[in-house]
Formats: C-alpha cells, structure tokens, sequence
C-alpha cells in the first residue's frame, strides 16, 4: 500500500481483489462492448456507462471500491456512489493531461485488469501542476487500485501504448 | 508559389471560401520547391512550448518567417486573394508526443486563418491532423487550409510513436 500527497493525494492498493472475483472480472471485462473514442484528449476505446450495470461481479467490485478504507482515513471523505466503465487502451492509445474536475467527482479510481511493462506504455503519470514535471509514475499492475483526491492540482495523463493492450476499469467516487 | 494560383483562381478560391467557410488549395509549391523553402523556414530558431494542459510543440514567430512566406508569394496571395489584412505567421512543429488541446484558456479565433503545411511527409495515421471544434481535418503536405472561424478554437491531434517525419505547420492570420 502507498499513500502520497505528492503532486496531490494518492492510493496504490496492490492485490486488491481475491483470485477468483479477479478471474471473473478479467472475464467479464473481455466479454463487454467497447466504443472507440477519439478528441483532443484521447484515443482509446470505453464501455458505456456500467454503474447501473446488471452484471453482479462488477456491482460486487464497485461496492468493494466503496469499503475501500482510506477513503475515510486517508482522503476524509464518505462516499456516496461510484460510477465505472472500462477502458481498453491499444496500440498508440493514450489519455493527455487533465484534472478531471466535474461537478460531484471527489475521488478518481482505476482497477487494472493487466500488467504492462514500463516500454509498453500505459502508464499513469501524476504532474506537478506548478513545475510541470511528472512526479510519480504509476505501471498498469493487474489487480492494482489506483485513488486519487479529485481537484485543481489532480494533473495527470495516461501515456502511450506501445505495442500492447491496457485493461481497466474506472470512474468516480462521488462524496 | 505554383503559378497555377493565379489572381483569377485565388478570387474563385476566396469565393468558395465566402460561400463554404473552408478551402484547401493543393500543390501550392511547384515540385522540388518545397523542399527549399521547408530548409530556409527550419533554419529558424524554433523554441519548445510546454503546457500540459494546453500544447507540447516547438514554434517561431517573427519578421524572418514573414519575409520568407511574402518572397515565396503567399503572403501575397492571401492578401490579393482572400482579402488577408497584414498577415502574419507563426510556426509550429509537432514531433512524437506532441500535441494541442482545447483548453478553456486556449483563445477562440475570429477571421480568416491559413494554416499551410510544409511536412515533408505525412501519414493520416501518425495522428496530426487539424481538429476545428468538433471537426477533422487531415491536412495534407504541400497544401494550404484557408477557414473563416467564428468564436471557434482549434487543435492539432497528438503526434503518435509511429510518426517517423515531423508536423510541420504554419498558421498565418490577419494582424
């Protein structure tokens, strides 16, 4: 487990789900229908919306998500309800610098579904919004939960696929 | 600049311009002449802009790149032909990894705006390509863009890993 202020307010909680719900969420996650999105921002590939999903193992992963302890003890906040979708990440992929504020999101989260090594890309970079320097970067682990505190200084970016997949779901605490 | 583009072709060209909001003319440089004149502008001392939130290229604006644009003709061209008051030109190269975005701190353009590309070579599929609000444009080497904007804003979509040539674009608007 690491918990961070810098750039801003973080949690990377490894081994987050048991082997078996993992197993199945992996497969679900294969089994779902993609969208490919293109703007400014991005290049990638989502699901539609899956918070009022009625698929029971991803309403079972998104209330595991809400009992996540540090959102109390180390972020200060009850969460209310969570929003999730998945994303698919591919070749040349990639999601460019944003703070993900908009209105009622407080916690930001990622489940990765697989591993990538760190010449694959995919990578979730945290930036220093005043110096612009990437201060910490994360690597899509399977099975790793990823919380960031949702504000002006959230400054971060997906890089680029290289040659590789990134699985994950995600989305939003709203508290 | 290619003789093709005489002053009768250009007013018809401004005509479509009036009545479209957009032209592109092609082959603007006869053969081999682009070549040189995409030396003497890359002999300009361009400097890196980093922003994360608003662009990552490298730019030069001043008297020199002028000079070299009304010697070649186009500065004359968009001011004969498309009635362009006092152009002027900035220039942008865009590398692997980089990109523009639609901030909201990024100012919305009024009037005519040329954007003239001078890449050696381009593949749609490197990225690159001009994004006007919503709307994409893949501009093609050796071509020039002409567009009337009204309160719109515009980005150049991110330079992938597989671009193996650089972006390069000069945006001339009216001073």
């Amino acid at each position: 487990m690491v918990q961070s202020d810098k750039p801003f307010r973080h949690i990377i909680i490894d081994d987050f789900l048991d082997g078996e719900t993992l197993r199945k969420i992996v497969e679900t996650f294969d089994s779902l229908k993609f969208e490919r999105k293109d703007s400014d921002l991005f290049n990638l590939e989502q699901t539609d919306d899956l918070t009022n999903t009625d698929i029971q193992i991803l309403k079972d992963v998104q209330k595991k998500i809400l009992d996540v302890s540090e959102i109390k003890s180390f972020f200060e906040m009850v969460p209310k309800s969570v929003d999730m979708s998945g994303m698919l990440y591919k070749d040349s992929d990639y999601l460019l610098c944003h703070d993900d504020r908009l209105e009622g999101r407080s916690i930001a989260y990622i489940l990765y579904l697989n591993t990538l090594r760190k010449e694959e890309g995919g990578a979730l970079k945290l930036i220093n919004s005043k110096d612009f320097k990437t201060e910490e970067l994360i690597l899509p682990k399977e099975n790793r939960l990823v919380m960031f505190e949702v504000s002006e200084k959230s400054w971060h970016e997906v890089s680029e696929i290289i040659n590789a997949k990134r699985k994950s779901l995600g989305g939003w605490l709203h508290c | 600049m290619n003789p093709f583009y005489s002053l009768d072709v250009l007013n018809q060209a401004n005509a479509v311009l009036k009545k479209e909001n957009i032209v592109e003319l092609k082959q603007i440089f006869v053969s081999g002449s682009l070549s040189v004149i995409r030396t003497e502008i890359l002999s300009l001392k361009t400097k890196k802009e980093y922003h994360p939130l608003k662009h990552s290229w490298n730019v030069f604006e001043g008297a020199e790149l002028d000079h070299i644009l009304d010697s070649v003709g186009i500065i004359p061209a968009l001011s004969a032909g498309f009635k362009m008051k006092h152009p002027k030109a900035k220039l942008y190269i865009l590398r692997d990894g980089d990109y523009s975005l639609l901030h909201d701190d990024v100012s919305e353009e009024n009037g005519t705006v040329a954007f003239l590309d001078i890449s050696d070579q381009w593949n749609n599929n490197w990225g690159g390509y001009l994004g006007i609000e919503q709307e994409k444009f893949e501009l093609e080497p050796n071509s020039i863009l002409i567009t009337n904007l009204f309160g719109q804003r515009f980005f150049f979509k991110r330079i992938n890993h597989h671009a193996n040539a650089d972006k390069i674009i000069i945006i001339i608007k009216s001073n």
